[in-house]
């Protein structure tokens, strides 16, 4: 699971408009706004670093939405699936055969 | 994770952010640290620098988040940038050091016997044929001290100028322009002048997938100023002409033509800066100088309508271009690779530097000609180092003997070590490149580190015998196409696992702290090059082969700094406690302590060269008291930059009968260059799983092509077989192909040309001439292949 801490800028006076947007997707939960109401502080929860990207496509598409930019990532639990070889075909084992360097 | 801890980390995340950008965050929030330490350091990825704290937790990389007090990115990270941790963790990883045997596979060794073996053979070679017959090739993607330490050992210990870096493939033409125009390598100006640009000038780059945060510092400029003028000049209407205001299409490689328009545009219509161009240029050939007129007259064979015929670009797009350029009051112009990757790579940079001085957009804030730089270290470790065949640390030529002179006294090494000969470049390298028993290859071994020449040089087909035949050690993370081909690999450790500087494009050099062991064996390069010295009895050249990293880069790094601390490169200032402190790193010239760094070079108040006694004491520079810009390195003494007379010269191939498309290549947003750590990120790969190519609708329609059909490319030198995409954002006879890809059928450099600028020895990989032909439907080609295997074959070789 990656956790990110995003800033989601906002077309002028078009703050709660898209903070009523925001709250359709579970993934992102609302922490704060800037005071000149053009910038939201959201944490955004996905599966995966695809799923993340994949999501804040979607949300830009609202033509409300300026920009998303990220500021911070946690990966713990992502690094630990990796060191518990939870991935496929992968492996430097198995020797292949390889012609005879001439010396 | 348990749902207390998953809040924890999402409001640690939430505050970090508010935080990074001043906004309040609520007071009954509770944010807990969730991280063991943070590690101040630079993104492993792209030329932009951006400054990043890697979290740590239980001796692992668990965490990564912007620097907000870094200048380059503000605290904002792009998709490459946070996944350096799969890097670090895959399980692909080489951890021990392996010499191939006689049967042809790799065998793990101990590190005593594999770098006995490296030495003992190098100096085998070294005394059975000369001191030239080792080269080593290099990496913008290696630390300073590292590429600072091979070179010193190299130039210095073997006494062998035989040291290039892939940077040679990427930059050597912008510091041929660099130093031609200005007399001096690297930017005049800074990041920061984007924010007070009024009309930027995108040229021969997707800024918005090669360099995504500066891109997001364009946007925000344009969008908080409207009138400011976006202008993007590229063959392909790619995502960064999305805010352009202005399109300047031209067919690949004729771009000199537009720039010599522009330039004609600017002066009929009295757009020029005369004062500025009396002052502080001059015109010339590059062996004579003239006076203006010959200039205007030049330029004026150039005019729209027939520039529209030769290149594609509209004419009423080239006048309008002209215009914003030379009249909005500060014009910031950006390039990389579509300049650079040319055999007039040199001339194009020229030509945009031209640009500038006529309209005298340079040396004031918002205003610059400033080259983008692919690499992480590019400049900071590879050109500032002098690590390329001609160059010494400093930038200045090993052929100049006052240098060459000084660098010896500094490394305490008798008068005459240095040999005074350029070494080959990249290309002349690997084409001789070869095994004993063949003669006409004078280089019987090589060491490359964090680079992937079996995949990344152009008309690829050339080479690779010679890297298979002669004596290869490979320094990498993961297996390659080069470690197929290699004799001895040593598994290297990475950025975050060993820390040292990087130094981005805008002269800045930021230091990243270790953070973590790296996984294994796995050693810095730094190490690996000080054992080497030990062994070869230069243990006096390299006398830094600490154990700990940060020791060793720190003497490094000394030793650098105090050679190069009296050049106008200096970074004398940087000492390696400062720059722990220093929140967002150092721009040079930093000639002190208490310095700042600079953030425009050449005008008084600004420049500390301008008062730096050493450097003009050292360089003979007289800078006279009443000149505001100077370029003090001026070869004429007169602190005055060239406007070059360059004549039009298009590419080395230009469609025909035969071979009637351009083929372009590039990078997307989501790969780093050759794919080996990227391609083994999952979501990456998906995201672009394979390379393609791009053709546009109508070429299409002749060929019978739709998406996803196979289509065979080949030039004169060689065929890949790759999936078509069918986009509308190029013109009609230009092609487009990715060049991560591993697999064997889809790595484009196959088909790229070798050709060189004649003065940058830069290789034209941008532009070939090819043909095409459908091949088949939609296959289930080999998606996100990968190198897993160190024993895997290079097939055909």
């Amino acid at each position: 699971m990656i956790f990110s801490g995003s800033l989601v800028t906002v077309k002028e006076n078009k703050l709660e408009n898209v903070k009523e947007f925001l709250k359709g997707y579970p993934q992102v939960e609302i922490y704060t706004s800037s005071e000149n109401k053009q910038n939201i502080v959201v944490a955004i929860e996905a599966e995966s670093d695809e799923k993340l990207e994949e999501l804040c496509k979607t949300l830009s598409s609202n033509e409300n939405i300026i920009n998303i930019a990220h500021h911070y990532f946690h990966f713990e639990e992502e690094v630990e699936e990796i060191e518990k070889g939870n991935k496929q075909n992968i492996s430097l084992k198995g020797f292949g055969k390889k012609k005879k360097k001439q010396l | 994770m348990n749902v207390t801890r998953r809040n924890f980390i999402k409001l640690s995340a939430a505050a970090a952010t508010a935080a990074s950008v001043g906004i309040n965050f609520p007071k009954n929030a509770k944010a807990r640290e969730v991280i063991d330490k943070w590690v101040k350091g630079a993104c492993r990825f792209c030329g932009t620098g951006c400054g990043v704290y890697v979290g740590v937790k239980n001796g692992k990389a668990v965490a990564i988040k912007g620097n907000p007090d870094a200048k380059t990115n503000f605290g904002f990270l792009c998709v490459k940038g946070f996944l350096a941790y799969k890097v670090m963790y895959h399980p692909d990883r080489l951890k021990y050091p392996m010499i191939r045997q006689n049967d042809g596979n790799f065998k793990r060794v101990s590190w005593d016997k594999a770098l006995d073996h490296v030495a003992d053979k190098f100096r085998y070679l070294q005394n059975k044929y000369s001191k030239d017959s080792v080269a080593y090739y290099g990496s913008g993607q290696c630390m300073t001290e590292e590429s600072y330490t091979f070179n010193k050992l190299w130039k210095g210990g073997f006494r062998s100028n035989m040291v290039e870096g892939n940077p040679r493939l990427c930059m050597a033409s912008a510091v041929g322009g660099y130093v031609t125009t200005f007399g001096s390598d690297e930017p005049v100006g800074s990041y920061a002048d984007i924010e007070k640009s009024k009309c930027i000038f995108l040229v021969g780059s997707n800024t918005s997938e090669c360099h995504p945060i500066i891109f997001r510092r364009v946007m925000r400029h344009k969008l908080n100023n409207p009138d400011v003028k976006i202008i993007v000049c590229e063959p392909r209407k790619t995502n960064t002409a999305k805010i352009a205001d202005l399109w300047l299409p031209v067919d690949p490689g004729t771009d000199l033509a537009v720039f010599h328009s522009m330039a004609r545009e600017i002066i009929k219509n009295n757009w020029h800066n005369e004062d500025f161009i009396k002052n502080n240029a001059r015109i010339t050939d590059g062996k004579n100088t003239y006076d203006f007129k010959k200039y205007a007259d030049f330029v004026d064979q150039f005019t729209p309508e027939k520039v529209e015929k030769l290149t594609r670009c509209p004419a009423e797009n080239i006048k309008k271009a002209a215009e914003w350029f030379a009249n909005s009051g500060a014009t910031y112009t950006m390039w990389t690779m579509g300049l650079n990757q040319r055999i007039r790579g040199v001339w194009a940079n020229n030509l945009m530097h031209n640009l500038h001085l006529i309209t005298g957009n340079i040396a004031k804030p918002g205003a610059d000609s400033f080259s983008l730089t692919g690499q992480p270290n590019a400049c900071g470790g590879v050109r500032e180092t002098g690590s390329l065949c001609h160059l010494l640390p400093g930038t200045k030529p090993v052929a100049n003997d006052m240098w060459r002179s000084y660098v010896e006294k500094a490394w305490e090494i008798p008068e005459g070590t240095i040999d005074a000969k350029p070494g080959f470049h990249t290309i002349k390298m690997f084409d001789n490149l070869g095994g004993e028993n063949n003669p006409d290859k004078p280089i019987k071994g090589m060491l490359t580190s964090t680079t992937n020449p079996a995949q990344s040089l152009p008309n690829l087909n050339k080479y690779l015998k010679g890297m298979e035949d002669a004596f290869l050690v490979v320094l990498d993370i993961f297996p390659t196409r080069t470690t197929q081909l290699a004799d001895v690999v040593l598994p290297a450790a990475f950025i975050y696992e060993k820390g040292g500087v990087y130094g981005c494009s805008e002269r800045r050099s930021q230091l990243t702290e270790k953070c973590v062991n790296p996984p294994g064996e796995a050693k810095p390069d730094i190490w690996i090059a000080a054992q080497l010295a030990k062994r070869m009895g230069l243990e006096k050249i390299i006398p830094w082969s600490d154990d700990d990293s940060m020791t060793a880069n720190e003497k490094a790094w000394t030793d650098y700094i105090t050679v190069t601390k009296d050049t106008e490169h200096t970074l004398w200032g940087a000492k390696y406690d400062r720059l722990k402190k220093e929140p967002a790193g150092l721009q040079w010239p930093c000639p002190s302590l208490d310095h700042p760094g600079t953030y425009k070079r050449y005008v008084r108040g600004m420049d500390p060269m301008f008062n730096h006694d050493g450097f003009k004491k050292l360089f003979n520079k007289e800078i006279p008291s009443d000149e505001k810009i100077y370029f003090y390195m001026d070869k004429k003494g007169e602190g005055k930059a060239n406007i070059f007379l360059r004549p039009y010269a298009g590419p080395a191939e230009t469609p025909s009968a035969e071979y009637p498309f351009y083929l372009t290549t590039g990078r997307v947003i989501e790969q780093w260059h050759t794919g080996t750590m990227t391609m083994r990120v999952p979501e990456i790969a998906r995201a672009h799983p394979n390379g393609y190519l791009e053709i546009h609708p109508d070429d299409a329609k002749k060929y019978n092509i739709t998406s996803g059909d196979m289509i065979k490319i080949t030039s004169k030198r060689g065929t890949n077989i790759l999936p078509a995409v069918i986009v509308e954002n190029s013109m009609p006879g230009i092609l487009f192909v990715p060049w991560f890809d591993q697999h064997i059928d889809r790595m484009i450099n196959f088909v790229c040309n070798d050709a060189v600028d004649k003065g940058s020895k830069q290789p034209e990989f941008k532009i070939a001439a090819v043909k095409i032909e459908r091949i088949s439907g939609p296959k289930n080609v080999a998606d996100r292949y990968v190198i897993e295997n160190i024993n895997s074959e290079f097939p055909g070789v």
